[in-house]
């Protein structure tokens, strides 16, 4: 599983790719925290817990990553990994996720950008030989 | 993001206006206000399919506008303008982009 | 002016916090609930579109989450291509029209890009959500769905247009209480009274905004919801909906260029409410990814490349300085030259930086 930055004008646009669901949606907050700081940097002993629902598994992803931006700009919570389990529960698709992390401390964090949310562009989740991928454009 | 050469059929009006004649879904037809020095970064940028598709959204009058700044956005072009009938048209928050001011 | 307007993550000023009651009033009266608080002059709303306040906001339509977003941002800049920026009139193309917007050649000028924020971005996202689901109801075939939308009159519809409003409202305190601190700022620095600056707004206009408008299209008067994403509207001389003030000449129409080289005031024609439902373009647009420009970037010290052009750069951070690189845009005087030839708007002013603020 991992996930590559893209070359987006004007935004900024990740690849991930993973075995399965579960693991896109955790490597996708990966991404996301990777684009704020130095994801090293970032200690991962506190928790918060996230459950979400959505109609298909492509909106619940995005869902998933604005709950993100939107704990990031209020309590400044950063998530530099996390567990989640995605399945469908008959209409909705349904995530449950731990995010280990911090708060931001700007004594060790460098913020290298703010994102102000995420997009539905071109949002797809695509099965591929490897597993799964999909792209998400992040608004900076 | 890499994306396809545009397949987006451009017509010259005249100096400073291009013409996406409607095709297709497109209710209307696209209006692109450049010259041939914007033009020719312009045509290389998604940015005119962004036009071609506007043009099919319900209500849409006149044309689907691009200023001359126009360039990639969302969905819709950043440098986009387009206005649909007050009574039998849409509204699009994708049309007015995240930073509504 | 760094010191006064806050940039950056998390910054705000301490001696402005807003209840809830607070938001709730900006989120309905926009830049007047700003100069009621003491924000600017009264004066300064004859020349802000819509007199900073669009009608049909409804708070209630703005979500907590969005709310929670803005209740610390008014009077914030923000990041990305948002900037304050000390100016000069460096060329006047048209002497009438810049005597009546009250511009002369020389003259200092500063100009303020900045939105609704957190909480508008609250808002879209909400609403695309929203708008989504609204348009398979309604059997809108969609070629992305970024498109989505539902129809003026749908419950759908109704609702983003109000909660729309609300955050179009937000953007306009926003600016004017800036504009104030500003004014504050420029006072200080030359030890004269706030109200002895001699500022005065020139206009305050939208480029992101959705709005019921009147037009002759065929010969008939219709209303339509012009919808102007990175778009400036450019009403002409005799325009109701142009300040009285301006009547005589035309709507200013402000079309930032990129923080090295030159930013425009242009004024409305008759021509652009024909062809383009009364719009122009906004700025200079990208020509780099802000990848790109980070690249180019490394190893220079912008902030000495700007200074050697006699700009000088203050911003939170230099990410932000690399991605907004004068070269990471394309040439505004192209973009304006186009539009003064179509003659969707005419040139009045050429202004030049000569300090930057960016978050």
């Amino acid at each position: 599983m991992s996930y590559l930055f893209l070359d987006h004008t004007g935004d900024i646009a990740v690849r991930v790719t993973a075995a399965s669901l579960d693991r896109l949606f955790e490597e996708a907050a990966a991404a996301l925290a990777a684009t704020i700081v130095d994801a090293a940097a970032v200690r991962t002993d506190r928790r918060l817990d996230v459950t979400l629902e959505a109609p298909a598994p492509d909106l619940l992803l995005v869902d998933w990553l604005n709950e993100l931006v939107y704990r990031f700009e209020t309590d400044l919570w950063l998530a530099g990994r996390a567990e989640a389990r995605v399945w469908q529960a008959g209409e909705v698709w349904q995530l449950e996720a731990k995010t280990f992390g911090e708060p931001l401390d700007e004594a060790r964090h460098r913020v290298k950008v703010l994102i102000k949310g995420v997009t539905y562009h071109q949002l797809a989740i695509q099965e591929t030989a490897e597993g799964i991928e999909t792209v998400v454009v992040f608004d900076i | 993001m890499s994306h396809e050469p545009s397949s987006v059929t451009l017509e010259r009006i005249d100096a400073n206006r291009w013409r996406i004649p409607r095709s297709g879904g497109m209710r209307v037809d696209g209006l692109i206000f450049a010259d041939d020095t914007l033009i020719a970064e312009i045509r290389d940028d998604p940015c005119l399919e962004q036009v071609r598709n506007v043009a099919h959204l319900p209500g849409i009058v006149g044309a689907s506008l691009a200023m001359p700044d126009i360039h990639w956005g969302y969905g819709f072009p950043i440098g986009g303008v387009a206005a649909m009938d007050g009574v039998d048209g849409v509204i699009s928050p994708g049309g007015v982009g995240y930073d509504i001011n | 002016m760094y010191r006064n307007v806050p940039t950056g993550v998390g910054s705000h000023r301490r001696d402005l916090t807003l209840s809830a009651m607070a938001l709730r009033r900006v989120l309905e009266h926009g830049a007047r609930w700003a100069v009621q608080e003491g924000f600017g002059r009264r004066e300064d709303l004859d020349v802000v579109e819509e007199g900073g306040c669009l009608p049909g906001a409804d708070p209630d339509r703005v979500s907590d989450r969005a709310c929670e977003r803005g209740h610390t941002q008014l009077g914030t800049l923000g990041s990305g291509n948002h900037f304050a920026e000390l100016q000069y009139v460096a060329e006047v193309y048209d002497a009438r029209v810049a005597a009546a917007f009250g511009l002369f050649k020389d003259q200092v000028t500063i100009m303020i890009h900045s939105g609704s924020r957190g909480l508008g971005h609250q808002v879209c996202q909400e609403h695309l959500r929203e708008m989504v689901d609204a348009s398979r109801r309604h059997g809108i075939e969609l070629p992305d769905r970024q498109l989505c939308c539902a129809p003026i009159r749908s419950p759908e519809g109704r609702a983003y247009l109000a909660a729309m409003a609300a955050a179009a409202n937000f953007a306009f305190a926003n600016r004017q209480v800036m504009g104030h601190w500003v004014r504050e700022s420029v006072a200080s620095a030359l030890g004269v009274a706030p109200d002895r600056t001699g500022i005065t707004v020139v206009y305050d206009v939208c480029h992101n905004i959705a709005k019921f408008e009147t037009f002759t299209v065929k010969g008939r008067t219709r209303e339509l919801c012009v919808h102007r994403k990175g778009a400036t509207r450019a009403y002409p001389p005799g325009h109701p909906q142009t300040p009285a003030a301006y009547r005589e000449v035309g709507q200013p129409v402000l079309i930032p260029g990129d923080m090295g080289r030159y930013s425009y005031v242009l004024v409305g024609t008759e021509r652009a409410l024909g062809e383009t439902f009364g719009s122009a373009c906004h700025g200079a647009g990208r020509r780099m990814s802000r990848s790109q420009a980070k690249r180019s970037a490394r190893g220079r010290s912008l902030l000495d490349e700007m200074h050697a052009r006699g700009v000088e750069v203050m911003a939170a951070g230099m990410a932000t300085v690399a991605e907004e690189m004068p070269e990471a845009y394309k040439d505004v005087a192209d973009v304006v030259r186009v539009v003064d030839a179509a003659g969707l708007a005419r040139r009045v002013a050429q202004l030049r930086p000569i300090g930057v603020i960016k978050g």
